[in-house]
Parts: C-alpha cells; structure tokens; sequence
C-alpha cells in the first residue's frame, strides 16, 4: 500500500484518530511537563493540604498539600518512559527468540518454546511483583520485571509468523542466491512480519504502563516523591470520602493514556493489513 | 569438458515409513556451455537432484553416497561456508514459481543489487549494472522497472527479474527447477528463447528440470531421463527424440500431445509412480512396463551403450 493511500484509510479510521490525538496529547504533556505544571511535584505544604480542586489547585491536592495536577502532569514522564523502555526490552528480546525459534526449528525451537510457555503459565502480575520483592522496590527493577514477565507473547507470534514465511519460495531462492542466515533472517524475515509485530508493540505499550501503575500502586515502583500514578492512586485512597479528587485524577489519566495507546494499536492493524488478526 | 558430474548421488530421506531413497545412484554431467534437461514425473528426484547441487536438501533428506564435482572439486566435501560463496556465485537457481521466489518487500532492483554487494561491486555500478541486467532479460523499460516491487509485475516479468538476479553474479552454472510451469504457453516459449540466448551471452551452462518432453526438445543439448529416483536413459536429445530406447521413456514420448496427429485420447502410461520406500525389485519400472520380462523383477539393469553418447538401463534397451 502507498504512504498515500494508508494516510487517506487513517484519516477515515475513527478508532486510530481518537488514539493519535489521545496519545500526542500525552507526549506533548510527558515533553512540556515542566512548562504545563504550574507548581512542583515535591513540594509540600501542609498548609494547603486536602484543598478541593480550585483554580490554583486544578485537580485539588493531597494530604501534604502538593498539587495534584502537576503530579499527574510529571507522572506522564514516568508512564511513558518506563512504558517505553519495558516495551523496547521485551520486544528485542522477544522477537530475537521468536526469529531464532522459527527460523532454525528443531531442539533450539522446542528449548525457546519450552521457556516461552513457562512464562505463559506464570500469572504475570504476581510473577513480576515476585521479581521486584527480590530486587528491591525501584524504577530500574521495575521495568526488568515486567520486560521478564511479557516478552513471550512477542516470542509466540514472531515465532508463528516466521515459520510461515520461511517456507516461502523466496527465502528458498535466498539461500540458492548465497545469503547467509543471518541475511535471510534480517533482510527476508523480519521486514515481512514488521506489520504484526509494530501492532503488537503498541498493544504492549499500555498493558506495560498498566503494570508499571499497578506495582506503583502495591509501593513497588518509583519511590515517593516521585509522581507514580498508581501511587498517588494508592496514596489517595485512604482519603477517597473527604478527598476523591486524589485518586480519581491520575486514575482517570491512567484510563485515557491506556485507552489511547489501545485505539492506536488496533488502528495500525487494521490500517497495515486487514486480513492479519493478531 | 565436464563443468559438472554428478557420480553415483544417493538421497535418502528419513521418514516415519522408514528411509525413502528418493535419489538412488544417479550420474550424469554437464558439459560447459550445455543445457542439460533431467526429465520425469512429479517425485521422481528430479528437484531433489537439483537441491542436492547446492547442498540445499530439505531436512530430513541427506546425501548418503556418491560424489558432485563442480569443476573437479567435490561439493560434498566443502565446507558450509564455502558453500555460500558457492551458491549463487558459482551454482544460481531458479525455481518453479516466480510469483513467490521474490522478496515481497524489496524493489526488484534493490534485489538484484544485493547480490552485487555480496560481490563488493560499488553501489553505484551495482545499480548500472541491475539495470543492463534487466535490459538483458528484456525488461522493457529497465531504468523504470528496477524500481518495481515484485507483486507490480506479472509472472513471466517475474521470472524474468529471478532469471537476472542469478545471472547477474555469473554463475558458470544455472539450474532452472521447472522454469515455465507456472507461466501461461506464450511467455514459456519467451522464456525458454531467453534462457538459450543468455546462455550463450554469458556463457553459462543451464540445467533444467522439467517434466515436460516439449521443453526438452525446445531447450536442450542432452537429456537425463529420472524414473522413480533412478537414471534410465541418458543421451544426446536428438539420439533420444530418433531412438527413444527406455521402455519409459517410449511411453512418455507416446503421451506428448501432438498438434499433428489426430491420435484421439491421449495415450497414458497405466499405473502409479512407486512409493519410494518399498521400491519394487529388480527394474524399478517392471510393474508398469509392457515388456517386462523374468529377468526385470529379479536384477537392477545397468546402463548399456545404445550407440555413441547414449546411454539406456534396461534389460531389453537392445532392440
């Protein structure tokens, strides 16, 4: 398909616009943080704790009097970078083994295969909290145990899809040609499933950012005063009845930056091939 | 002189049923500047043979005895990475189906110009050189062309561009699996015209395999008859139109459909090609041949000199 024509079928794609807007709303607000928040993330004054949303205080303050809403701007930052870095992680590591797997067969697939469904077996959630305790609450362990506990999808259909395609005549006339494996797989594998695997990663983006919010929530992520949106989710919850507003804001954040990334990704699938489900 | 021989090649396939001898003990050469055409049936070890010349024998197939001389070296003693600068380089291949032989992804050009690369040849040069390959293969409108992608061109533009892309390393050796099936008759005609121009151009010598005795005629200097894994008649392809002397090859040649006999129904021969891995005894051909004898059940043939450069492995080839 042309550049131009996939331009003409997104602009007629209601879902992927929805997430585009949504998801450059994010990315200007992760990238102008400092410029949009009108005070800091940290600092506390327990003068103006628990203040209802006004015009000073947009989304209203918590129980140290720190600005929610600048919270929830800087916490973009922490959202989208971990969100990134999990999901480059996990799909190098994914794709790699489900090219190797797929492409070479045999005992190395069946030992990658193997692996593959053990981490399929394993409640992520609990596996990733598991790997945390171990490591110790912080951003960087964070991002390591979600990378570990979400690759296998990747692995799983790259995998499908390269034994799909290595049975191409074209890759036969590859070898006959005098490519060497790693060619066949870098030049004639992977750009064939690009489109499968680019819906996938923006699939995985907002599944990584619910897990990041989620071991915010459970103390596990970054450390306050760093503004995680599952912490100050979790943080505002001892004061839901006379204080909502802390909670229901980042909450709110966390459905409508999910909710984007989700629209984009079913968008470029059914933009990049129709007849592909993932 | 022999650009090629191929010595007494044995592939067997391990399958569940057991080891099927998909190629037993066949031999035959290709002389430089030759088109020699292996002829047979669908799973005759034909396309097996062809593979088994780049060492390219899908699993679980394997080479178990014999020897492929490619300009006196063995290719069956050389290592897997001298194999690379061998495929493509030396030995280039095309292949039954054109639609799908090339990279969906990548200009035709750029394809090409790979191979080049591999080469070292300068990008720029690379490019030049893509587009006279493609003027080469008649590619009208090359300097336009080299930036298609393949699903923009048709079949026999296809093979075409394939038929560039392994010449334009130039392999002293091109082995053409069924080039024109799956081309409609005008462009096979071109095609098989084409080949037997660049063969001279560049000097290259074609093996092609088919099934088909009208592409042998048309195209070929020698011919390699396959019967059910085994060589039976080899010879030159005018000793072997005049004199057919396999009972098998007799038969495929009665079933040629001819333009200029009204023969009626198409002669067929009866029976089915035997399951490889319980191969008849003796002649692997009795059970279908109108003139076995005792002796066919019992004894494989060897080849017997018919007259000059023809040979036939048959226990009655004398008359």
């Amino acid at each position: 398909m042309s550049i131009k024509k996939l331009y003409k079928e997104a602009l007629r794609n209601k879902m992927f616009m929805v997430g585009l807007v949504l998801f450059l709303l994010i990315v200007i607000i992760a990238v102008f943080a400092g410029s949009i928040a009108p005070h800091s993330y940290k600092e506390t004054d327990v003068t103006k704790a628990l203040l209802a949303p006004s015009s000073e205080f947009p989304f209203g303050t918590d129980q140290y009097g720190r600005c929610i809403f600048s919270r929830v701007i800087f916490g973009s930052r922490i959202a989208l970078a971990v969100g990134l870095v999990v999901v480059a992680v996990e799909s190098v590591i994914g794709v790699a083994l489900g090219l190797i797997a797929g492409y070479y067969g045999g005992k190395i697939d069946r030992i990658i295969l193997f692996i593959t469904d053990l981490t399929w077996a394993m409640p992520p959630l609990i596996m990733a909290l598991a790997i945390v305790t171990m490591l110790g609450p912080s951003l960087n362990n964070v991002v390591i145990a979600i990378a570990v506990v979400s690759w296998a999808q990747f692995t799983r259909i790259v995998r499908t899809k390269t034994q799909a395609i290595k049975n191409m005549p074209f890759i036969e006339a590859a070898r006959a040609f005098g490519e060497s494996d790693f060619n066949i797989i870098t030049r004639y594998i992977l750009p064939n499933i690009l489109s499968p695997i680019i819906v996938l990663t923006t699939l995985a983006l907002p599944s990584a950012i619910l897990s990041t919010t989620s071991l915010g929530f459970l103390g596990l992520g970054a450390q306050p005063p760093a503004p995680d949106w599952g912490k100050i989710l979790s943080e505002g919850i001892d004061y839901i009845e006379i204080a909502p507003w802390i909670s229901i804001f980042p909450g709110i954040s966390i459905v409508l930056t999910v909710l984007g990334f989700n629209l984009i990704g079913e968008g470029l699938r059914d933009l990049l091939d129709p007849r592909l489900k993932v | 002189m022999n650009l090629l021989s191929v010595d007494d090649l044995a592939i067997t396939f391990e399958t569940q049923e057991g080891s099927v001898k998909a190629v037993d003990k066949v031999s035959f050469d290709v002389k430089k500047g030759e088109i020699f055409a292996l002829v047979g049936e669908s799973g005759c070890g034909k396309s097996t043979t062809a593979l088994s010349l780049m060492r390219l024998i899908p699993e679980p197939g394997k080479i178990t005895s014999g020897k492929i001389l490619f300009e006196g070296k063995d290719l069956l003693n050389v290592s897997e990475n001298e194999m690379y600068s061998i495929r493509g380089k030396q030995i280039g291949m095309i292949f039954q189906n054109p639609l799908d032989s090339l990279n969906p992804v990548y200009t035709v050009g750029q394809q090409v110009v790979e191979g080049l690369l591999i080469d070292n040849m300068p990008k720029q040069e690379a490019w030049q050189r893509a587009i006279d390959i493609f003027d080469d293969v008649k590619i009208s409108d090359s300097t336009q062309r080299v930036n298609s992608f393949p699903h923009e061109l048709s079949g026999g533009m296809r093979q075409r561009v394939m038929i560039g892309m392994m010449l334009s390393r130039n392999p002293k050796l091109l082995i053409a699996d069924e080039p024109t099936t799956a081309l409609d008759v005008t462009i096979q005609a071109q095609i098989l015209e084409l080949l037997k121009e660049l063969r001279e151009k560049y000097n290259t010598s074609i093996l092609v395999i088919t099934h088909d005795f009208g592409i042998v005629a048309e195209i070929a200097d020698r011919v390699g008859v396959m019967y059910a894994g085994k060589m039976v008649e080899v010879g030159d392809v005018y000793k072997i139109f005049e004199n057919p002397s396999h009972p098998y090859t007799k038969l495929l040649m009665k079933a040629l459909p001819r333009i200029t006999k009204n023969q009626g129904r198409l002669e067929t021969i009866p029976g089915n090609v035997p399951n490889l891995a319980k191969p008849p005894t003796g002649c692997r051909f009795h059970p279908r041949c109108p003139f076995a004898i005792d002796v066919c059940s019992k004894s494989q043939p060897e080849f017997i000199e018919i007259e000059e450069g023809h040979l036939c492995a048959c226990h009655r080839g004398e008359f």
